[in-house]
């Protein structure tokens, strides 16, 4: 697992439209399998909107919802084109049939 | 105050203000098993402040100087940390001492500004105290030990001689974090940021530069003209597009000076501030 995992799992959890914290930790648990903790959740929003990779939604009132920016969705999609490309090589090395 | 409000407060003000309710939410659903994670995602946070919230020049040039601040915290205690207890007059204690100057210059320079009204410094001296009292007693007292007769028996015993370390460096490390979080919350409330220039020749200074060296810092074929909105931009020189062609592939789009040249990411000065401060964010 890498440091940045959470970044890579919040900009997941945003790939199908727009979450508060509270729902991107529950889509996170639906594909994980487990919640990350607040500490990792919210030092990742952070760091993401640090980076303009997702932007709050104004006017959403305290739940403040936030969504993937264009810059996001690049990044995420270049992430996941890189690790689908390492897990297909690494499954072909083990001699693993791919899903 | 219960656990999950406390490990909230400990979070730098402006991701407080920003994730604060749903923060503490998440805490409290999370229970005690997560609460070591709260707690280093604030440290982890504390560690990087340019990734923390400011979408208003005034609040970016807070989170500016609360970096300064721990920056220069953490140079203070290396600096203590590399000299020895009796400093040789030597060309090193010279160095250290002008590196001792060059701090103190720059916390000078980053010290936020407070309005100068008799209520805002009551409520400053109400929260300066309430923040650094704890160290000064430690301090105080660590003084009135190390001058009591018959100190040097009692160190002589090892437990005694480390505790006497331990609480030594632990006040130096608790003044330092309790002054970068009063200088965070004076800076979300009370006192004002520091002047962009102020900001600038602190931050060189603190790196060991001359401050006029930030003036090469825009594009070179780049000035800053005044614009009728009574902002600061950095446009092209005349004539210079040709050179500029020459020089570089593409033409450097204007920046605006009034949203801080030293705090838009694509920005050479934020850049170089950045890496050279604080590093790459994780």
């Amino acid at each position: 697992m890498q440091t940045n995992d959470s970044q890579t799992l919040v900009l997941c959890a945003l790939a199908d439209g727009p979450k508060h914290g509270y729902a991107i930790n529950t889509t996170i648990e639906q594909l994980t399998g487990e919640r990350l903790g607040a500490g990792s959740l919210y030092g990742a929003l952070t760091r993401l909107e640090a980076k303009e990779l997702v932007e709050p939604i104004p006017g959403q009132g305290r739940q403040q919802p936030v969504r993937l920016t264009d810059a996001g969705r690049q990044a995420l999609e270049q992430q996941l084109r890189t690790m689908a490309r390492v897990s297909r090589a690494g499954l072909a090395h083990l001699g693993v049939a791919q899903p | 105050m219960n656990v999950p409000a406390l490990l909230v407060a400990c979070y730098p003000p402006p991701v407080r203000q920003r994730w604060g309710e749903q923060l503490q939410a998440e805490v409290e659903h999370g229970g005690p098993r997560r609460w070591a994670n709260v707690a280093a995602g604030a440290a982890g946070l504390w560690l990087y402040p340019s990734v923390w919230p400011a979408p208003t020049s005034q609040q970016r040039r807070a989170v500016l100087t609360v970096t300064g601040a721990v920056i220069l915290g953490a140079a203070a205690i290396l600096l203590r940390a590399v000299t020895g207890d009796e400093p040789e007059a030597s060309a090193a204690a010279a160095t250290l001492t002008a590196a001792l100057c060059g701090l103190l210059l720059g916390a000078v320079l980053l010290c936020p500004t407070p309005p100068w009204h008799r209520n805002i410094l009551l409520r400053l001296a109400r929260q300066a105290i309430g923040a650094l009292w704890l160290p000064a007693v430690l301090t105080v007292a660590i003084v009135a030990f190390a001058h009591q007769p018959g100190t040097d028996t009692l160190l002589a015993n090892p437990l005694i001689r480390a505790g006497c370390v331990a609480t030594y460096w632990a006040t130096l490390l608790l003044g330092v974090v309790q002054t970068c979080r009063l200088c965070s919350s004076l800076l979300t409330g009370t006192a004002r940021p520091p002047a962009s220039w102020r900001l600038r020749a602190g931050v060189e200074d603190q790196r060991g530069q001359p401050a006029h060296r930030s003036r090469r810092m825009r594009h070179p074929h780049q000035r800053f003209e005044r614009s009728n909105a009574g902002r600061c931009h950095a446009t092209d020189r005349p004539g210079s597009h040709r050179l500029a062609q020459q020089h570089q592939p593409s033409r450097p789009t204007p920046v605006s000076v009034e949203r801080g040249p030293q705090l838009r990411r694509s920005d050479n000065t934020w850049a170089r501030c950045k890496s050279s401060l604080v590093g790459r964010a994780p």
